[in-house]
């Protein structure tokens, strides 16, 4: 077998938190005053929570992409 | 006695190609009419920019991973903030002296239809009903 004449990819890997789904709470069967109020402050919670997931997921790619930049950079550093 | 003059001119035919090499060899000279120590060096060549390249890449993602994990911290720190802050609002919700006043029926009409729109554009986003309290 002929060995790779090129290096893997640079990769990172997509953390959990950054996949996981967001979510809309809603109201149950005949709400009261405190259901409304509580389903409005779990739907900021879950709104601060799905922004983290996605700010992680851009930061992931940022980060990757400057990854790969940098390994180019030091590739083409080295040729003489 | 002839057969043994023959195989001294043999021994001797050896030894001074043997003797002619090594002054060759040692002038610099080579033989490698098929390259095969040029490509040798080729080959190392590649092998040594292939494990340069590839260490550059591990390098690079090592630095991509430690930027990655400080993002993960500053997640979860923000999640477990968030939640303490939100479980302590709902606990005064639930306390409030008005909790357990219904909603009016167009109300909770309003509330429902809106909500089942924006399930409906995006159904993976709904709790369902009951789901209301992440705080138990």
């Amino acid at each position: 077998m002929r060995p790779p004449s090129v290096p893997d990819p640079v990769r990172l890997t997509l953390p959990v938190e950054a996949t996981r789904p967001c979510r809309l709470v809603t109201l149950g069967p005949s709400p009261t005053l405190a259901d409304l109020e509580t389903a409005y402050m779990a739907r900021g919670e879950a709104l601060v929570a799905c922004d983290a997931a996605r700010r992680l997921a851009v930061a992931t790619l940022m980060a990757e992409r400057a990854a790969q930049a940098m390994a180019a950079r030091s590739d083409r550093q080295k040729l003489p | 006695m002839r057969g043994l003059r023959s195989w001294f001119w043999v021994a001797g035919g050896v030894v001074a190609a043997g003797l002619a090499l090594a002054a060759a060899n040692g002038l610099g000279l080579r033989w490698d009419p098929f390259d095969l120590q040029g490509r040798r060096l080729e080959a190392a060549r590649s092998r040594a920019a292939l494990a340069e390249a590839d260490y550059h890449a591990r390098r690079a993602e090592r630095d991509g991973d430690r930027i990655v994990s400080r993002e993960i911290e500053t997640v979860r720190q923000t999640e477990i903030e968030v939640g303490r802050v939100t479980a302590t609002a709902i606990q005064q919700a639930r306390d409030a002296h008005d909790a357990d006043l219904p909603l009016a029926p167009d109300r909770v009409r309003r509330l429902d239809d809106h909500d089942r729109e924006l399930c409906r554009h995006a159904p993976a986003l709904c709790a369902g009903p009951g789901k209301a309290d992440p705080a138990g």
